[in-house]
Protein backbone atom coordinates (compact mmCIF):
# COMPACT_ATOMS: atom_id res chain seq x y z
CA UNK A 1 0.00 0.00 0.00
CA UNK A 2 2.97 2.35 1.14
CA UNK A 3 4.76 1.71 -1.81
CA UNK A 4 1.22 1.97 -4.51
CA UNK A 5 1.21 5.36 -2.48
CA UNK A 6 4.60 6.39 -3.14
CA UNK A 7 4.68 5.33 -6.75
CA UNK A 8 1.28 7.24 -7.38
CA UNK A 9 3.05 10.45 -5.77
CA UNK A 10 6.03 9.97 -8.03
CA UNK A 11 4.15 9.67 -11.12
CA UNK A 12 1.74 12.71 -10.88
CA UNK A 13 5.09 14.85 -10.05
CA UNK A 14 6.72 13.68 -13.11
CA UNK A 15 3.70 14.48 -14.93
CA UNK A 16 3.44 17.65 -13.81
CA UNK A 17 6.74 19.18 -15.98
CA UNK A 18 4.57 21.41 -18.17
CA UNK A 19 5.80 23.08 -21.49
CA UNK A 20 7.19 25.46 -19.51
CA UNK A 21 9.28 23.76 -17.75
CA UNK A 22 11.05 22.63 -21.25
CA UNK A 23 14.46 24.40 -21.87
CA UNK A 24 15.60 24.18 -25.99
CA UNK A 25 18.97 22.11 -25.78
CA UNK A 26 21.76 21.67 -28.45
CA UNK A 27 21.02 18.58 -29.89
CA UNK A 28 23.51 18.26 -33.39
CA UNK A 29 24.67 20.27 -36.06
CA UNK A 30 23.80 18.62 -39.58
CA UNK A 31 27.05 20.03 -41.56
CA UNK A 32 26.85 20.84 -45.14
CA UNK A 33 29.43 20.71 -48.56
CA UNK A 34 32.16 22.69 -48.21
CA UNK A 35 32.38 26.64 -48.66
CA UNK A 36 28.43 27.05 -48.33
CA UNK A 37 27.14 29.62 -46.54
CA UNK A 38 23.62 29.18 -45.44
CA UNK A 39 21.97 32.42 -44.97
CA UNK A 40 17.91 31.60 -44.33
CA UNK A 41 15.52 28.71 -44.08
CA UNK A 42 12.64 27.51 -44.99
CA UNK A 43 10.45 23.94 -44.61
CA UNK A 44 9.87 21.79 -47.55
CA UNK A 45 8.05 18.25 -46.03
CA UNK A 46 10.50 16.74 -44.29
CA UNK A 47 13.36 18.31 -45.83
CA UNK A 48 14.79 21.99 -45.79
CA UNK A 49 15.74 24.48 -48.44
CA UNK A 50 18.42 26.97 -47.54
CA UNK A 51 19.74 30.45 -49.21
CA UNK A 52 23.40 29.90 -49.87
CA UNK A 53 24.04 33.46 -51.58
CA UNK A 54 27.56 33.13 -51.92
CA UNK A 55 26.88 30.59 -54.82
CA UNK A 56 23.84 32.08 -55.75
CA UNK A 57 22.17 29.47 -55.25
CA UNK A 58 19.45 27.57 -52.82
CA UNK A 59 19.89 24.08 -51.71
CA UNK A 60 17.38 21.55 -50.44
CA UNK A 61 18.43 19.53 -48.08
CA UNK A 62 17.59 16.34 -45.67
CA UNK A 63 18.28 16.29 -42.25
CA UNK A 64 21.69 14.55 -42.39
CA UNK A 65 23.20 17.42 -44.74
CA UNK A 66 22.63 15.53 -47.70
CA UNK A 67 21.81 17.62 -50.84
CA UNK A 68 18.46 16.85 -52.53
CA UNK A 69 17.93 19.50 -54.85
CA UNK A 70 18.95 23.11 -55.78
CA UNK A 71 17.94 26.35 -57.54
CA UNK A 72 21.20 28.49 -58.86
CA UNK A 73 21.73 31.29 -60.83
CA UNK A 74 19.94 33.50 -58.36
CA UNK A 75 21.56 36.51 -57.56
CA UNK A 76 22.35 36.76 -54.14
CA UNK A 77 19.06 35.32 -52.26
CA UNK A 78 18.21 36.48 -48.98
CA UNK A 79 15.71 35.36 -46.77
CA UNK A 80 13.33 32.51 -48.00
CA UNK A 81 10.37 31.89 -47.16
CA UNK A 82 7.53 29.06 -48.24
CA UNK A 83 3.80 28.84 -48.26
CA UNK A 84 1.12 26.35 -49.42
CA UNK A 85 4.03 24.22 -51.42
CA UNK A 86 5.68 27.35 -53.06
CA UNK A 87 9.21 28.79 -52.34
CA UNK A 88 9.65 32.68 -52.14
CA UNK A 89 12.94 33.92 -52.91
CA UNK A 90 13.99 37.91 -52.72
CA UNK A 91 16.56 38.56 -55.44
CA UNK A 92 18.67 41.28 -52.89
CA UNK A 93 20.59 42.26 -56.21
CA UNK A 94 17.40 43.03 -58.70
CA UNK A 95 14.92 43.64 -56.27
CA UNK A 96 12.77 41.29 -58.02
CA UNK A 97 10.64 38.19 -55.58
CA UNK A 98 11.13 35.10 -57.19
CA UNK A 99 8.09 32.16 -56.87
CA UNK A 100 8.87 28.89 -57.59
CA UNK A 101 7.05 25.60 -57.75
CA UNK A 102 6.78 22.55 -59.48
CA UNK A 103 10.31 23.41 -60.42
CA UNK A 104 8.91 26.55 -62.31
CA UNK A 105 9.47 29.94 -61.70
CA UNK A 106 7.86 33.47 -61.73
CA UNK A 107 7.37 36.56 -60.09
CA UNK A 108 5.49 37.68 -57.15
CA UNK A 109 2.96 39.95 -58.12
CA UNK A 110 4.20 42.57 -55.67
CA UNK A 111 2.30 46.45 -56.08
CA UNK A 112 5.41 48.28 -55.12
CA UNK A 113 9.01 48.01 -56.05
CA UNK A 114 11.37 47.20 -52.90
CA UNK A 115 15.35 48.47 -53.22
CA UNK A 116 17.26 45.50 -51.98
CA UNK A 117 14.52 43.23 -50.63
CA UNK A 118 16.11 41.46 -47.49
CA UNK A 119 13.42 38.95 -46.51
CA UNK A 120 9.55 38.19 -46.64
CA UNK A 121 6.84 36.12 -45.32
CA UNK A 122 3.73 35.33 -47.32
CA UNK A 123 0.44 33.80 -45.95
CA UNK A 124 -2.36 33.43 -48.30
CA UNK A 125 -3.28 36.87 -49.41
CA UNK A 126 -0.93 38.76 -46.78
CA UNK A 127 2.42 39.80 -47.85
CA UNK A 128 5.22 41.54 -46.14
CA UNK A 129 8.64 41.66 -47.59
CA UNK A 130 11.31 43.86 -45.29
CA UNK A 131 12.58 46.73 -48.12
CA UNK A 132 15.86 46.96 -46.92
CA UNK A 133 17.42 50.32 -48.24
CA UNK A 134 13.91 51.76 -47.51
CA UNK A 135 13.67 51.03 -44.45
CA UNK A 136 10.21 50.08 -44.29
CA UNK A 137 7.98 47.26 -44.62
CA UNK A 138 6.06 46.71 -47.55
CA UNK A 139 2.89 45.03 -46.56
CA UNK A 140 0.26 43.71 -49.48
CA UNK A 141 -3.13 42.33 -48.48
CA UNK A 142 -5.42 41.09 -51.24
CA UNK A 143 -3.35 43.09 -53.54
CA UNK A 144 -3.73 46.18 -51.59
CA UNK A 145 -0.47 47.70 -50.85
CA UNK A 146 0.73 50.14 -47.72
CA UNK A 147 3.79 50.74 -46.38
CA UNK A 148 5.65 50.39 -42.31
CA UNK A 149 8.01 51.92 -41.01
CA UNK A 150 10.70 54.61 -42.43
CA UNK A 151 14.47 55.08 -42.10
CA UNK A 152 15.35 55.90 -38.25
CA UNK A 153 16.02 55.14 -34.64
CA UNK A 154 12.91 55.98 -32.74
CA UNK A 155 9.69 53.85 -31.63
CA UNK A 156 8.01 52.62 -34.82
CA UNK A 157 11.10 53.37 -37.11
CA UNK A 158 13.31 50.91 -38.69
CA UNK A 159 16.85 50.64 -39.91
CA UNK A 160 17.80 48.27 -42.47
CA UNK A 161 15.22 45.61 -41.83
CA UNK A 162 16.25 42.34 -42.94
CA UNK A 163 13.39 40.20 -41.69
CA UNK A 164 9.92 39.83 -41.43
CA UNK A 165 7.10 37.70 -40.07
CA UNK A 166 2.98 37.80 -39.79
CA UNK A 167 1.48 36.40 -36.83
CA UNK A 168 -2.33 36.75 -35.82
CA UNK A 169 -2.42 39.81 -37.53
CA UNK A 170 0.71 41.72 -36.50
CA UNK A 171 3.74 42.08 -38.05
CA UNK A 172 6.83 40.96 -36.65
CA UNK A 173 9.92 42.78 -37.70
CA UNK A 174 13.34 42.35 -37.46
CA UNK A 175 14.70 45.68 -37.30
CA UNK A 176 18.33 44.88 -37.57
CA UNK A 177 20.39 47.58 -36.98
CA UNK A 178 18.18 49.30 -34.29
CA UNK A 179 18.89 46.00 -33.09
CA UNK A 180 15.60 45.07 -31.60
CA UNK A 181 12.43 43.73 -33.08
CA UNK A 182 9.17 45.74 -33.68
CA UNK A 183 5.73 44.40 -33.61
CA UNK A 184 3.04 46.75 -35.90
CA UNK A 185 -0.71 45.87 -35.99
CA UNK A 186 -1.53 45.94 -40.04
CA UNK A 187 -2.38 49.10 -40.19
CA UNK A 188 0.98 50.37 -39.13
CA UNK A 189 0.53 51.46 -35.79
CA UNK A 190 3.53 50.48 -33.62
CA UNK A 191 2.53 47.92 -30.32
CA UNK A 192 5.73 46.95 -28.92
CA UNK A 193 9.52 47.03 -28.94
CA UNK A 194 11.17 43.82 -28.08
CA UNK A 195 14.91 43.24 -26.56
CA UNK A 196 16.13 46.49 -26.51
CA UNK A 197 17.29 45.35 -23.02
CA UNK A 198 18.38 42.51 -24.35
CA UNK A 199 21.68 43.08 -26.12
CA UNK A 200 21.45 42.59 -29.55
CA UNK A 201 24.09 43.34 -32.37
CA UNK A 202 22.02 42.80 -34.96
CA UNK A 203 18.77 41.38 -35.09
CA UNK A 204 18.61 39.91 -38.46
CA UNK A 205 15.87 36.49 -38.16
CA UNK A 206 12.54 35.78 -36.66
CA UNK A 207 10.68 32.31 -36.83
CA UNK A 208 7.57 31.43 -34.82
CA UNK A 209 6.54 28.64 -32.98
CA UNK A 210 3.18 28.04 -31.18
CA UNK A 211 4.16 29.84 -27.97
CA UNK A 212 6.51 32.35 -28.63
CA UNK A 213 9.20 33.13 -31.12
CA UNK A 214 13.07 32.74 -31.72
CA UNK A 215 15.18 35.85 -32.81
CA UNK A 216 18.73 35.51 -33.94
CA UNK A 217 21.10 37.95 -32.60
CA UNK A 218 23.78 37.58 -35.83
CA UNK A 219 26.96 39.71 -34.30
CA UNK A 220 26.81 37.86 -30.53
CA UNK A 221 26.30 34.60 -31.87
CA UNK A 222 22.85 33.60 -29.99
CA UNK A 223 19.39 33.15 -30.45
CA UNK A 224 16.49 34.73 -27.86
CA UNK A 225 13.44 32.84 -27.53
CA UNK A 226 10.73 34.72 -26.51
CA UNK A 227 6.96 34.31 -25.49
CA UNK A 228 4.28 35.71 -27.29
CA UNK A 229 4.21 38.90 -24.79
CA UNK A 230 7.55 39.53 -25.91
CA UNK A 231 9.18 38.60 -22.22
CA UNK A 232 12.64 36.73 -22.94
CA UNK A 233 12.50 32.93 -22.01
CA UNK A 234 16.16 31.80 -23.16
CA UNK A 235 19.34 32.64 -24.94
CA UNK A 236 21.11 29.52 -26.80
CA UNK A 237 24.85 29.98 -27.60
CA UNK A 238 26.01 26.29 -27.74
CA UNK A 239 27.11 25.40 -31.44
CA UNK A 240 25.95 28.71 -32.93
CA UNK A 241 28.27 30.83 -34.94
CA UNK A 242 27.05 34.04 -36.55
CA UNK A 243 23.09 32.93 -36.86
CA UNK A 244 21.09 34.76 -39.67
CA UNK A 245 17.88 33.13 -39.64
CA UNK A 246 16.14 30.09 -37.42
CA UNK A 247 13.28 28.03 -38.10
CA UNK A 248 11.09 26.26 -36.02
CA UNK A 249 9.74 22.49 -36.71
CA UNK A 250 7.44 21.66 -33.72
CA UNK A 251 9.65 20.91 -30.84
CA UNK A 252 12.93 21.12 -33.36
CA UNK A 253 14.47 24.62 -34.09
CA UNK A 254 17.10 25.10 -37.00
CA UNK A 255 19.55 28.10 -36.79
CA UNK A 256 22.05 29.20 -40.28
CA UNK A 257 25.45 29.51 -38.40
CA UNK A 258 26.33 32.37 -41.74
CA UNK A 259 30.38 32.12 -40.77
CA UNK A 260 30.27 28.30 -41.47
CA UNK A 261 28.83 25.47 -43.62
CA UNK A 262 26.60 23.94 -40.97
CA UNK A 263 23.23 24.08 -39.39
CA UNK A 264 22.50 23.78 -35.94
CA UNK A 265 19.63 22.20 -34.51
CA UNK A 266 18.20 22.56 -30.88
CA UNK A 267 15.15 20.19 -29.56
CA UNK A 268 12.61 21.23 -26.55
CA UNK A 269 13.61 18.94 -23.34
CA UNK B 1 49.12 64.64 -89.63
CA UNK B 2 51.43 61.32 -88.98
CA UNK B 3 52.28 61.48 -85.49
CA UNK B 4 48.15 62.42 -84.66
CA UNK B 5 47.05 59.08 -86.33
CA UNK B 6 49.86 57.50 -84.72
CA UNK B 7 48.61 58.76 -81.71
CA UNK B 8 45.08 58.37 -81.91
CA UNK B 9 45.76 54.10 -82.18
CA UNK B 10 48.11 54.32 -79.03
CA UNK B 11 46.34 52.39 -76.36
CA UNK B 12 44.43 53.99 -73.68
CA UNK B 13 46.00 53.75 -69.75
CA UNK B 14 43.66 51.84 -67.69
CA UNK B 15 43.03 49.74 -65.13
CA UNK B 16 41.84 46.42 -66.43
CA UNK B 17 40.97 43.94 -63.77
CA UNK B 18 41.32 44.91 -59.27
CA UNK B 19 41.06 42.09 -56.93
CA UNK B 20 40.59 44.49 -54.21
CA UNK B 21 40.78 43.20 -50.21
CA UNK B 22 37.77 44.27 -48.26
CA UNK B 23 37.91 44.58 -44.50
CA UNK B 24 34.51 44.12 -42.35
CA UNK B 25 32.41 41.95 -45.41
CA UNK B 26 30.75 39.84 -42.70
CA UNK B 27 27.27 40.66 -42.76
CA UNK B 28 25.68 39.33 -45.94
CA UNK B 29 22.97 42.22 -47.08
CA UNK B 30 25.74 44.90 -46.05
CA UNK B 31 28.84 43.26 -48.43
CA UNK B 32 26.35 42.72 -51.35
CA UNK B 33 24.85 46.08 -50.93
CA UNK B 34 28.73 46.64 -51.38
CA UNK B 35 28.45 44.98 -54.84
CA UNK B 36 25.65 46.68 -55.67
CA UNK B 37 26.92 50.20 -55.40
CA UNK B 38 30.04 48.84 -57.41
CA UNK B 39 28.01 47.46 -60.20
CA UNK B 40 26.47 51.17 -60.55
CA UNK B 41 30.06 52.52 -61.31
CA UNK B 42 30.44 53.52 -65.16
CA UNK B 43 33.37 51.67 -66.38
CA UNK B 44 32.84 47.89 -65.10
CA UNK B 45 31.99 44.78 -67.04
CA UNK B 46 32.09 42.84 -63.75
CA UNK B 47 31.95 42.90 -60.19
CA UNK B 48 31.80 40.15 -57.68
CA UNK B 49 32.38 39.99 -54.14
CA UNK B 50 33.19 37.18 -52.09
CA UNK B 51 32.78 36.49 -47.96
CA UNK B 52 34.35 33.38 -48.24
CA UNK B 53 37.74 35.20 -49.67
CA UNK B 54 37.17 39.02 -48.09
CA UNK B 55 37.47 40.59 -51.62
CA UNK B 56 35.48 42.39 -54.28
CA UNK B 57 36.62 40.85 -57.30
CA UNK B 58 35.77 43.85 -60.74
CA UNK B 59 36.89 43.28 -64.24
CA UNK B 60 36.84 46.54 -65.77
CA UNK B 61 35.75 47.49 -70.09
CA UNK B 62 37.69 48.62 -72.34
CA UNK B 63 38.51 52.55 -72.56
CA UNK B 64 37.13 52.74 -68.58
CA UNK B 65 38.21 56.02 -67.06
CA UNK B 66 37.98 54.07 -63.92
CA UNK B 67 40.69 54.69 -60.81
CA UNK B 68 41.78 52.78 -58.28
CA UNK B 69 41.31 55.57 -56.21
CA UNK B 70 37.66 56.65 -57.28
CA UNK B 71 36.69 52.13 -56.56
CA UNK B 72 38.32 52.13 -53.06
CA UNK B 73 36.50 55.34 -52.27
CA UNK B 74 32.98 53.42 -53.29
CA UNK B 75 34.05 50.77 -50.66
CA UNK B 76 35.02 53.14 -48.15
CA UNK B 77 31.34 55.19 -48.75
CA UNK B 78 29.60 51.39 -48.47
CA UNK B 79 31.17 51.21 -44.92
CA UNK B 80 33.79 49.03 -45.52
CA UNK B 81 37.95 49.31 -45.57
CA UNK B 82 39.43 48.87 -48.50
CA UNK B 83 42.86 47.07 -48.04
CA UNK B 84 45.60 45.91 -50.48
CA UNK B 85 44.60 45.18 -54.80
CA UNK B 86 45.51 42.77 -57.34
CA UNK B 87 45.84 44.52 -60.09
CA UNK B 88 46.19 44.71 -64.28
CA UNK B 89 46.78 47.87 -65.76
CA UNK B 90 47.84 49.40 -68.98
CA UNK B 91 49.99 52.02 -68.80
CA UNK B 92 52.94 54.33 -69.56
CA UNK B 93 56.15 53.69 -68.01
CA UNK B 94 58.89 55.80 -67.23
CA UNK B 95 61.80 55.82 -65.44
CA UNK B 96 62.45 58.53 -63.05
CA UNK B 97 65.56 58.83 -61.36
CA UNK B 98 66.35 55.45 -61.37
CA UNK B 99 63.23 53.94 -60.41
CA UNK B 100 60.18 52.86 -62.76
CA UNK B 101 56.50 54.62 -62.34
CA UNK B 102 53.61 53.39 -64.28
CA UNK B 103 51.29 56.13 -65.00
CA UNK B 104 47.76 55.75 -66.72
CA UNK B 105 46.78 59.40 -66.97
CA UNK B 106 45.06 59.89 -63.38
CA UNK B 107 46.72 57.91 -61.34
CA UNK B 108 50.77 57.08 -60.85
CA UNK B 109 51.97 53.47 -59.17
CA UNK B 110 55.47 53.29 -57.94
CA UNK B 111 57.09 50.30 -58.64
CA UNK B 112 58.77 49.20 -55.35
CA UNK B 113 61.51 46.92 -54.18
CA UNK B 114 60.76 43.11 -53.67
CA UNK B 115 59.42 43.51 -57.43
CA UNK B 116 61.50 40.54 -58.42
CA UNK B 117 65.23 41.22 -60.61
CA UNK B 118 63.97 39.36 -63.33
CA UNK B 119 61.10 41.36 -63.74
CA UNK B 120 62.65 44.57 -63.13
CA UNK B 121 65.08 43.49 -65.67
CA UNK B 122 62.52 43.49 -68.24
CA UNK B 123 61.27 46.75 -67.76
CA UNK B 124 61.63 49.67 -70.54
CA UNK B 125 59.82 52.80 -70.81
CA UNK B 126 56.54 52.54 -73.05
CA UNK B 127 53.38 51.49 -72.93
CA UNK B 128 52.84 48.17 -70.51
CA UNK B 129 50.71 45.80 -68.93
CA UNK B 130 51.03 45.03 -65.80
CA UNK B 131 50.25 42.73 -62.74
CA UNK B 132 51.07 43.32 -59.27
CA UNK B 133 49.92 44.20 -55.47
CA UNK B 134 49.12 47.45 -54.62
CA UNK B 135 50.12 48.20 -51.20
CA UNK B 136 47.23 49.08 -48.83
CA UNK B 137 47.04 52.38 -48.02
CA UNK B 138 45.29 53.77 -45.00
CA UNK B 139 41.55 54.82 -45.93
CA UNK B 140 42.35 58.31 -45.28
CA UNK B 141 44.87 58.59 -47.56
CA UNK B 142 43.75 57.82 -50.78
CA UNK B 143 45.84 60.49 -52.86
CA UNK B 144 45.94 58.57 -56.32
CA UNK B 145 49.73 57.71 -55.39
CA UNK B 146 50.16 54.15 -55.19
CA UNK B 147 53.62 51.73 -54.76
CA UNK B 148 53.03 48.35 -56.41
CA UNK B 149 54.87 45.19 -56.59
CA UNK B 150 54.91 43.78 -59.53
CA UNK B 151 53.84 40.07 -59.94
CA UNK B 152 54.15 39.67 -63.60
CA UNK B 153 54.83 41.56 -66.77
CA UNK B 154 51.16 40.80 -69.64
Amino acid sequence: MKRSIIVSVFSLLLFACTEEDKKWAFEQKIELPEKVRPLALAKSGDDLWFSDPEQFRLLKIDLRGKVLDSIVDIKRPMNIDSDKGKLYVPEFLTDSIWVFENGKKSSLSLNAEPQAPAGLNVNGDTIAVADFYNHRIILQINGQVSFIGKEGHDKGELYYPIDVKIKDGKIYVADAYNNRVQVFDLKGKILNVIGKEDGFNVASGIAFAKEGFAVTDQENSRVLIYNLNGELQQILSDNINYPTDVLFDENQLYITNFKENSITFYTLK
Amino acid sequence: MIMAILGSFSSKAQIQKVDQEVYGMDCAPCAYGLERGLKKMDGLKNVRVSLNDGKAYLELSENNSLSLKLIQDEVKRNGFSAKKAEVVIEGKLINKNGSFELETGTETYSIVAGTSDDLNSKLKPGTITLKGVVQDEGDGSLSGTWQIKLTGIL
